[in-house]
């Protein structure tokens, strides 16, 4: 009698402790693609972010809600002129037990940069003194901005005064890499076997095309804090598959969601379906060399019913984009400038463009034949064939022309177009991520420099005081509008579908959601 | 039977050269193609280009490099993934064959025998309402796109009805595979069928056959032993190439059911310019398609001796 | 001599179509085809909408009788009754051209190389093996770059990759036909190697040939739709079946009608070319005399 309720007393603990581990659970999130690398120095996309950022960490991190706050670093000051940062590392250990040093981050930054790692993103930290010079084979990587003063104290020094530097040691190409794993694997340093992570979980377990596994890494600084025991992403590439997928509950979370279909969404999945505004703009880069009447440029602008694509073709929450730097950012005035007809009714802009049209020399009978190039996607053609018929109207004869993906970037980046479709989301939460494009540089698509606007642009690189930056900035996006280069059309939004089962994914512009903050009910 | 066995031979050695000829043209060919591996929606700096091509050994002259591949290649080294940095070729390569391979397998399966079941079985009916229904059925398999047929199954049968999961490769078990098995195999049962019952009529018809019944043997001896030799040779003929292209996968069924294999690269390497991945699925392709000939060869010679005499 | 043989050929002719007709299934599909035909070439010059009119207001609608919206519309509000139709004559086009082209290179491939034999047909089969053992996505893209993106790029790219089967089963035939005792005799009586290759070779050669060429219809309707999925089909606004079925397919719980009518059009024209295709190989076929 004895054993038989020991039995039952210890098989009722075993149970009430198992449902307790399955309680704090396993999380399943939908992503929308394989990782090419989960090395943070070469990764590229929002899908690896997704992953590699709940292993890895930098000085500063996100929040639940995609504020920035301190990461590996607990503490740090910024010198009077804005170029030096002085950060004290936090006592934190590597998953295998060792310190997280100052001598890591170092050894981090330099690596990134050396040339002959070809790291695709290296790009972003040019902002600290000699990046680019190092990056170019200039300059010896001992002469970067980044020194290790001591195991706890790291001190980086910078170009020119950059407000929104602390968001970007949040990014990946921030990120620290355990040196002591680096130096010792080489290219195989991110294999399970011999990885070594600083962030909330590890590899538990990598199928390609299938899923990739975390499991929670009791070293984290705050892993008292986490409430998932692990985390599990699938590569599924389709989106209606996943949207089905997770009807049939095989997902907490979706990485994306199938367009068009706004209406039912919101009817069946209700406070699931999460849209949220996205740093992000669609824009058509009109070629400066190609299209040189400043009217016509003015008037293929006007001509798009921004109402209609956001609302009727997209209807999923876009905003649409008088502007091209998304309101609402920081370090920049609330009433950014807008293009002028953002106020016109719609059918007010159409007659002044057929106006502006007739006095280039075009109209029905002689109609301007436009190239439309965008890259293969129901969504871009959607918008495409709305445009080309909204042109229609003013005397433009469109010629829609879709293309693979690599060609049509490789196009973009040639200028071998005449109207194409680009979009850019931005790197962080600063005006300069969106102005940077008509610099003279690879991104300024349109070809079209302007001396006093990059002038401009290069004063506010210098300017201490904020305000004054922000007015600059104002004067380089005015200058930007009133080229009529780009046709802004609409801002972003995010899109997923989150279980209410899911506790700790908050909407940010970011649209960043570390499985660190989250927990199943 | 020592002569066949010297031709099967000689074909093996004469597909190496065809193997060689495939690389070298693939190989050049495809860096005629616009854009290349780099290109991307965030464009790159120069600076950052010109390193990626360094790390790459793309900024050698072509025929360097076109050697150096193939001393690779001969070395069993079949370069870094231009897309996947952390993989090579090879991994990639070999850590998909056997995910397409068995679904490849049984989807094979179902098509060959489902289709000369039907195909024979609407031969012996033939013009009849039988003939004309397993037609039809075998038919639709055929003319339902996979990318419309996929999703409509999971959609009644995983979505409405909880009775097999809506993706993902699971255990490899029937629950995961019935449904990319079944889309698959249905694609090509139809051909199949068409095939058979086609071939089937006129073996039927055949001198032989006349002769077989004339001396009096049993019907069904007469079909399934005479007949379907003649009437195997077309439907091999158009196995030899499919089997290839159903082992090496489908994107679509990956895509749709979320498996792992290979298939995706075919489409992923040439759409995205990873060259050496590109390389890769042809080198694969094509060893499976030289095979594939082998194979109908020698049972071209089994089902009809006097080819197997004449060489 | 000469004028018996034609005789006899033209009474074989007749008789076959006669054959034709009486088979019912081939002449429902024949009817149901020249429909289909009839209705993709004129249709679209006789409905009020065109195949780019946009109604704003209608965007990814049911089916209703105002403005002759009566297959619905799609997700840019243009008229899915005349997209349906134009994407036929697309389709269809591209399917017979790129057969035709099929079918003339690979028979004559397949027969010479299968009669000629030896070192001629293995080089000749060398070289398609070479061409066969490139990946068909490798292969379009080399072609795309090519000819660009035009529909002409479509049909030429599908039919180059589809004479490969076409010669390969050509050969095979005549392979085991070779063999057989009327061609031995044509030879030993000194008739030549073209003669019996066009004479005797080929008509025999048709029946499976005709059987592969149904095949290979739908199959390129299939490919090509494939290719759209893919972004390298027929350019906006022109578009086929393919096109509006990828497109129907990701909005089939939300706008099924975008799915259901295009699919249908497909999937009977598919089943006709086959029946038909049936229908004419047992006319034609003389051991089913």
């Amino acid at each position: 009698m004895a054993t038989f309720l020991k039995i039952i007393f210890f098989t009722i603990i075993f149970v009430m402790f198992n449902n307790y581990a399955v309680a704090s659970g396993i999380i399943h999130r939908g992503n929308n693609a394989e990782p090419a690398s989960i090395d943070p120095h070469f990764i590229t996309g929002v899908w690896e972010n997704r992953i590699v950022g709940d292993m890895f960490m930098g000085l500063t991190t996100e929040s639940v809600d995609g504020k920035i706050i301190p990461g590996l670093a607990e503490s740090w000051s910024i010198s009077e002129d804005g170029k030096t940062y002085i950060f004290k590392i936090r006592n934190a250990k590597w998953s295998d037990g060792k310190k997280i040093t100052a001598h890591d981050f170092e050894f981090s930054f330099k690596r990134i940069l050396a040339p002959k790692n070809a790291s695709k993103y290296a790009f972003i930290l040019y902002p600290i003194k000699n990046a680019e010079e190092i990056n170019r084979a200039q300059k010896d990587v001992n002469s970067l901005g980044v020194k290790a003063l001591n195991n706890s104290t790291l001190k980086i020094t910078l170009k020119n005064i950059t407000p929104f530097f602390l968001e970007q040691l949040a990014h990946y190409t921030s990120w620290a890499v355990p040196k002591h794993i680096v130096e010792k694997y080489g290219k195989n340093w991110t294999k399970k076997e011999n990885i070594v992570v600083s962030g909330a979980f590890i590899v538990e377990d990598w199928k390609p095309q299938t899923n990739f596994k975390l499991k929670k890494n009791p070293y984290f600084w705050d892993s008292k804090n986490v409430k998932l025991d692990g985390v599990v992403y699938y590569p599924i590439e389709n989106s209606n598959s996943e949207l089905k997928r997770y009807r049939a509950g095989e997902l907490h979370t979706t990485g994306t969601v199938p367009s068009g279909q706004f209406k039912y969404l919101k009817k069946t999945f209700g406070k699931s379906f999460r849209i949220a505004p996205y740093l992000a703009i669609y824009y058509y880069p009109v070629n400066y060399n190609k299209i040189k009447d400043i009217r016509v440029r003015k008037a293929l602008s006007m001509a798009v019913n921004r109402d209609v694509i956001t609302q009727k073709i997209l209807g999923e929450g876009q905003k649409p984009a008088y502007s091209f730097v998304p309101t609402g950012i920081n370090n920049y005035d609330a009433k950014t400038p807008q293009l002028p007809f953002a106020t016109m009714s719609y059918t007010d802009a159409v007659l002044e463009a057929k106006k502006l049209m007739q006095e280039a020399g075009y109209n029905k009978s002689n109609p301007l034949e436009i190239e439309l190039k965008y890259n293969t996607s129901d969504e871009q053609k959607k918008v495409a064939v709305a445009i080309s018929a909204m042109w229609k109207q003013i005397g433009v004869k469109t010629k829609l022309f879709n293309q693979e993906a690599k060609v049509h970037y490789s196009q973009l980046k040639n200028s071998e177009f005449q109207v194409a479709r680009a979009s850019w989301i931005g790197d962080y939460n600063d005006p300069t991520t969106f102005t940077n494009l008509f610099l003279d540089n690879s991104y300024n698509y349109s070809r079209w420099i302007d001396n006093t606007l990059i002038a401009n642009a290069e004063k506010a690189d210098r300017i201490i005081n904020l305000e004054e930056r922000a007015k600059l900035l104002a004067k380089v996006e005015k200058s930007i509008l009133d080229s009529y280069v780009t046709i802004p059309i609409y801002y972003y939004v995010s899109k997923h579908i989150v279980s209410d089962k899911v506790i700790g994914w908050k909407d940010n512009i970011l649209n960043i959601h570390r499985s660190r903050w989250m927990d199943l009910k | 039977m020592n002569t066949y066995l010297i031709f099967i031979f000689k074909r093996f050695l004469q597909s190496i050269p065809t193997l060689w000829l495939v690389i070298t043209i693939s190989f050049f060919m495809i860096r005629l193609a616009p854009g290349g591996p780099f290109d991307m929606e965030r464009q790159l700096p120069p600076v950052v280009e010109a390193n990626l091509k360094a790390y790459y050994n793309l900024d050698k002259n072509l025929f360097i490099q076109y050697f150096d591949y193939l001393s690779g290649i001969l070395q069993g080294d079949f370069g870094p993934s231009y897309n996947y940095r952390d993989f090579s070729v090879a991994d990639l390569i070999l850590d998909g064959l056997p995910y397409s391979a068995i679904v490849g397998f049984w989807s094979l399966l179902l098509a060959i025998f489902g289709g000369i079941l039907l195909g024979s079985i609407s031969a012996l009916y033939r013009n009849s309402y039988v003939d004309y229904t397993l037609m039809t059925f075998s038919m639709l398999g055929l003319a339902i796109p996979n990318f419309v047929l996929a999703p409509v199954l999971i959609l009644w049968l995983c979505v409405w009805n909880d009775w097999f999961p809506a993706g993902g490769w699971g255990d490899g078990g029937f629950a995961n595979l019935a449904l990319p098995v079944i889309t698959l195999g249905t694609a090509y049962m139809g051909n199949i069928a068409r095939t058979t019952r086609g071939a089937m009529i006129e073996a039927l018809g055949a001198n032989h056959i006349r002769t077989a019944r004339a001396k009096g043997l049993p019907e069904k001896l007469v079909v399934w032993r005479h007949a379907m030799k003649s009437a195997m040779i077309p439907v091999v003929s158009y196995l030899g190439p499919v089997s290839a292209g159903i082992i090496t996968g489908s994107l679509v069924i990956e895509q749709i059911f979320g498996l792992p294999g290979v298939g995706r690269y075919f489409v992923q390497g040439a759409l995205g310019r990873d060259y050496t991945l590109v390389m890769g699925t042809v080198i694969l392709y094509g060893g499976l398609i030289i095979i594939a000939n082998l194979i109908v060869d020698i049972i071209y010679g089994f089902l009809n001796p006097r080819i197997r005499e004449e060489k | 001599m000469l004028k018996t043989k034609k005789n006899q050929f033209d009474s074989l002719n007749k008789d076959a179509i006669r054959r034709l007709f009486a088979n019912k299934a081939s002449v429902a599909s024949l009817i149901v085809l020249s429909i289909i035909l009839i209705i993709s070439v004129f249709g679209p010059m006789i409905l009020p909408n065109d195949l780019d009119t946009v109604y704003w207001d209608y965007i990814q609608s049911k089916p209703t009788t105002e403005n002759f919206l009566i297959f619905g519309t799609d997700s840019n509000g243009r008229d899915l009754l005349v997209r349906t139709l134009s994407g036929g004559r697309v389709s269809i086009s591209v399917a017979i051209i790129a057969t035709l082209v099929a079918l003339v290179v690979g028979v004559t491939y397949g027969a010479i190389s299968g009669y000629v034999g030896g070192r001629t047909d293995a080089v000749m089969m060398r070289i398609v093996d070479i061409i066969y053992a490139m990946p068909f996505m490798f292969v379009v893209i080399l072609l795309v770059v090519v000819f660009g993106r035009s529909i002409m790029m479509i049909y030429l790219a599908l039919g180059l990759v589809e004479w490969l089967d076409m010669a390969r089963i050509v050969r095979g035939q005549t392979l085991s036909l070779k063999t057989k005792e009327f061609i031995i005799s044509a030879n030993a009586l000194g008739v030549s190697n073209f003669s019996i290759i066009r004479k005797h070779i080929i008509p025999n050669v048709i029946g499976p040939v005709v059987v592969y060429m149904t095949l290979t219809i739908p199959k390129v309707i299939l490919i090509e739709s494939f290719l759209s999925f893919l972004g390298l089909g027929v350019q906006e606004p022109n578009t086929s079946w393919g096109v509006l079925i990828s497109e129907g397919t990701a909005l089939m719980e939300v706008a099924p009608w975008m799915l259901i009518y295009p699919s249908i059009f497909l999937v009977v024209c598919i089943l006709a070319f086959n029946f038909l295709g049936d229908g004419i190989r047992d006319a034609f076929d003389p051991k089913t005399r």
